[in-house]
């Protein structure tokens, strides 16, 4: 374990039995390591909370976190109780929402990027669903297809909020009795507002801090796992999580946040295996939501990709011989095709030229008019070569291609082998 | 039992949004400092500001409507901490326009955007204009109206750093702590309102520049302008579907790209141009 991440840890696992007072910035570290360890896992915000002893440059960039955040997270505080008041829509907050106001001391502490929404059923979830449409929410991405226990998020763009409605807590499902359970047990926080009660939030939390790690502020959710753990009876965390159907992956959770932390543990913990350890590993990483990723590191995202979330029964070794493979593959069948990088583009005419807007990235572009043409052909996956002969008689040539996708609106795409 | 309204101060800071704290808070002076252009009467909708002591460092909880959102180590904190979180709050609740960082004045009966990024100059100048006369319509966010792209006035006090404090030495303003920018004052010029103001006649991209001679004064093309409103669109083009149409909207509007020492050659070259 790098000393950065070890300093961090200790931090937390202070916070954790004793309050913040007594920590104290250890000597040698590397303080830009430890700052990007705590981006990674969102936890800038609520350590510029604490008013650390640190170097000049991270106290800047945690207090400047915690500023910000509560700079924006105040409208979704007024808005989320307003809003579901006048919809009608009762659900129990979920995740992040609720630990931001029963666990940790302010909101702005705990960055969220969308509010988890538990409603009884799904005749509910479709009925809030739809009037948080015609309250100007837009779905985001494609319909879920199969049986899942959230709907797709809705986001509002004005307001800057961002929903997902549950049905249940995960898959397999719980049995209706357990969400039953956890409506009758819910915790009233005025304002219509409500959140589970600490026992079913350990769990819940637990499922989820394991489930997708990959992605994930694995170590802020952990931490979050400890700090649930400690404020519960332990006795009673094995019959409600058996009732759930969940024994298994609720004490891996549990298991890896208590040992990561230290903290004492009577619970029979699963042993330790290949998950644990590529979870340890992925502590280690600072770049996890940097698209612009090395290919080892994107091999080592993909091989823990199969293995978490894809394939958790195939050892660990067959699913790195298959990466590979597939790696190497990709690399001599190439297929490239020219495609534009998303199709949520608009464009205004402007003078002689075109506005882009490219909603995805936010990205905007002032086009030559032949080269706009050149994007609007491109809309499906288009050979370079067949595109230049469609592009001919507009008169475009292979500068402003190149120049396309200098601007990342044309690029290269293999769909098939994509590593 | 219902709240004696005389004890409550209240500030309107969006069509469909109003705040309101106790006047005994140490919050409300800071409120009123920062956004006493918006002052209106008690509204029983408003969204409660309010502080509480945190704990044995005298650290100051502000919370919304009883939920804690962040939090103060001095009272002199209090301001700047309001400022930010007041305006997310009164941009959110805008669907009716497009928010720009820029600031807004009304001179000679047109009105002035002056768009810009942080430490452009855009709040100094339009504290300048404003002060030699010109109405005052906001030095951070210009929000202008969809489908008209008339200017909405949003006049919260200038923020003015530490480093211009001497241009208003003859105020007698209070000094706060920003704990991102340091030591802040905040003036509300005298020529401040709110409301609907007409759509620019003239947008400016000011440059303060030390070392610079006169004023260099160099007219932008229709691209460049687009493409400089788009950078400073608050919540960028996705907040709405009819954001790239009110850009385009002022693409006609003449627009300058502006470099000066001294902002008295602005106001006299904006007199002369705009008359």
């Amino acid at each position: 374990m790098s000393p950065e991440l070890k300093a961090l840890i200790g931090l937390l696992r202070e916070r954790l039995l004793q309050g913040e007072s007594a920590w104290s910035w250890p000597s040698g570290i590397d303080g830009r390591r430890w700052l990007a360890l705590v981006q990674e896992n969102a936890l800038d915000a609520d350590l510029g909370a604490l008013g650390l002893q640190v170097p000049q440059l991270v106290e800047r960039a945690l207090t400047g976190a915690y500023i910000r955040a509560g700079h924006d997270c105040a409208f979704s505080v007024v808005e989320l109780p307003r809003l579901l008041g006048q919809l009608d829509i009762d659900g129990i907050l979920l995740k992040g929402a609720a630990l931001a106001r029963v666990y940790y001391p302010r909101v702005a502490q705990r960055r969220m990027s969308d509010l988890d929404l538990l409603v009884r059923g799904k005749p509910q979830a479709n009925r809030a669903h739809e009037a948080l449409l015609s309250a100007g929410f837009r779905q985001e991405g494609p319909p879920l297809h199969g049986a899942h226990h959230h709907l797709p998020a809705l986001y509002d763009p004005l307001r800057e909020l961002r929903i997902e409605l549950h049905t249940n807590l995960s898959m397999p499902e719980l049995p209706a009795p357990e969400i039953e359970g956890l409506f009758e047990r819910r915790r009233d926080l005025g304002q219509g507002l409500s959140v589970l009660e600490p026992l079913d939030r350990l769990l819940h939390h637990a499922l989820h801090a394991v489930a997708s790690p990959l992605d994930s502020p694995l170590l802020r959710n952990l931490f979050e796992i400890a700090a649930l753990y400690l404020e519960v009876e332990e006795a009673s965390i094995v019959p409600r999580a058996r009732a759930w159907g969940k024994e298994e992956p609720i004490l891996q959770g549990i298991g890896l946040a208590t040992s990561i932390f230290e903290l004492p543990c009577q619970l029979k913990r699963p042993e330790e295996g290949e998950f644990e350890q590529w979870c340890r590993e992925r502590l280690e990483w600072t770049d996890a939501f940097d698209p612009e990723q090395s290919t080892a590191r994107r091999l080592h995202k993909r091989i823990a990709h199969r293995r978490v979330e894809e394939a958790p029964d195939i050892p660990l070794w067959a699913v790195r011989w298959n990466v590979y493979l597939e790696a190497f593959k990709s690399y001599f069948v190439r297929r490239p095709k020219l495609v534009r990088t998303n199709p949520e583009i608009s464009v205004r005419r402007l003078n002689e030229g075109a506005l882009i807007h490219d909603a995805v990235n936010g990205g905007v572009h002032y086009l030559a008019p032949s080269m706009a043409g050149a994007l609007q052909m491109a809309e499906q996956p288009i050979s370079l070569k067949a595109l230049r002969r469609a592009l001919r008689s507009e008169g475009v040539d292979a500068q402003q291609l190149k120049e396309l996708q200098r601007r990342g609106l044309l690029i290269w795409h293999r769909p098939e082998r994509e590593l | 039992m219902a709240e004696d309204t005389s004890a409550i101060r209240a500030w309107r800071v969006a069509p469909d949004m109003a705040l309101e704290a106790l006047r005994s808070d140490p919050l409300c002076e800071a409120i009123h400092t920062v956004y006493g252009a918006f002052e209106c009467s008690p509204d029983p909708g408003a969204v409660r500001l309010s502080s509480r002591l945190h704990d044995d460092h005298g650290h100051l909880d502000i919370l919304l409507n009883g939920a804690a959102i962040t939090h103060a180590t001095t009272e002199a904190e209090l301001a700047p901490l309001v400022e930010g979180m007041v305006l997310g709050l009164a941009v959110r609740s805008r669907p009716d326009c497009l928010p720009v960082h820029g600031a807004s004045v009304v001179l000679s009966e047109r009105t002035v955007l002056i768009v810009g990024d942080k430490g452009s100059g855009k709040s100094t100048l339009s504290m300048e204009l404003a002060l030699g006369g010109a109405r005052f319509l906001g030095d951070e966010i210009a929000l202008l109206r969809f489908g008209d792209q008339r200017v909405e006035a949003f006049p919260k006090a200038v923020t003015i750093k530490q480093g211009a404090f001497e241009l208003v030495k003859a105020h007698a303003l209070e000094t706060w702590t920003d704990r991102i920018r340091g030591p802040v004052k905040y003036l509300l010029p005298n020529t401040a309102f709110v409301g609907s103001a007409p759509k620019p006649s003239l947008i400016l991209f000011p440059e303060y520049d030390a070392k610079a001679e006169g004023l260099q004064a160099e007219p932008i093309s229709e691209p460049e302008l687009v493409m400089g409103l788009i950078r400073q669109c608050f919540g960028g083009l996705e907040r709405h579907p009819d954001s790239l149409s009110a850009i385009v909207g002022l693409s006609e509007v003449p627009g300058f790209a502006l470099r000066y020492a001294n902002t008295q050659v602005v106001e006299q070259w904006l007199q002369e141009r705009l008359t």
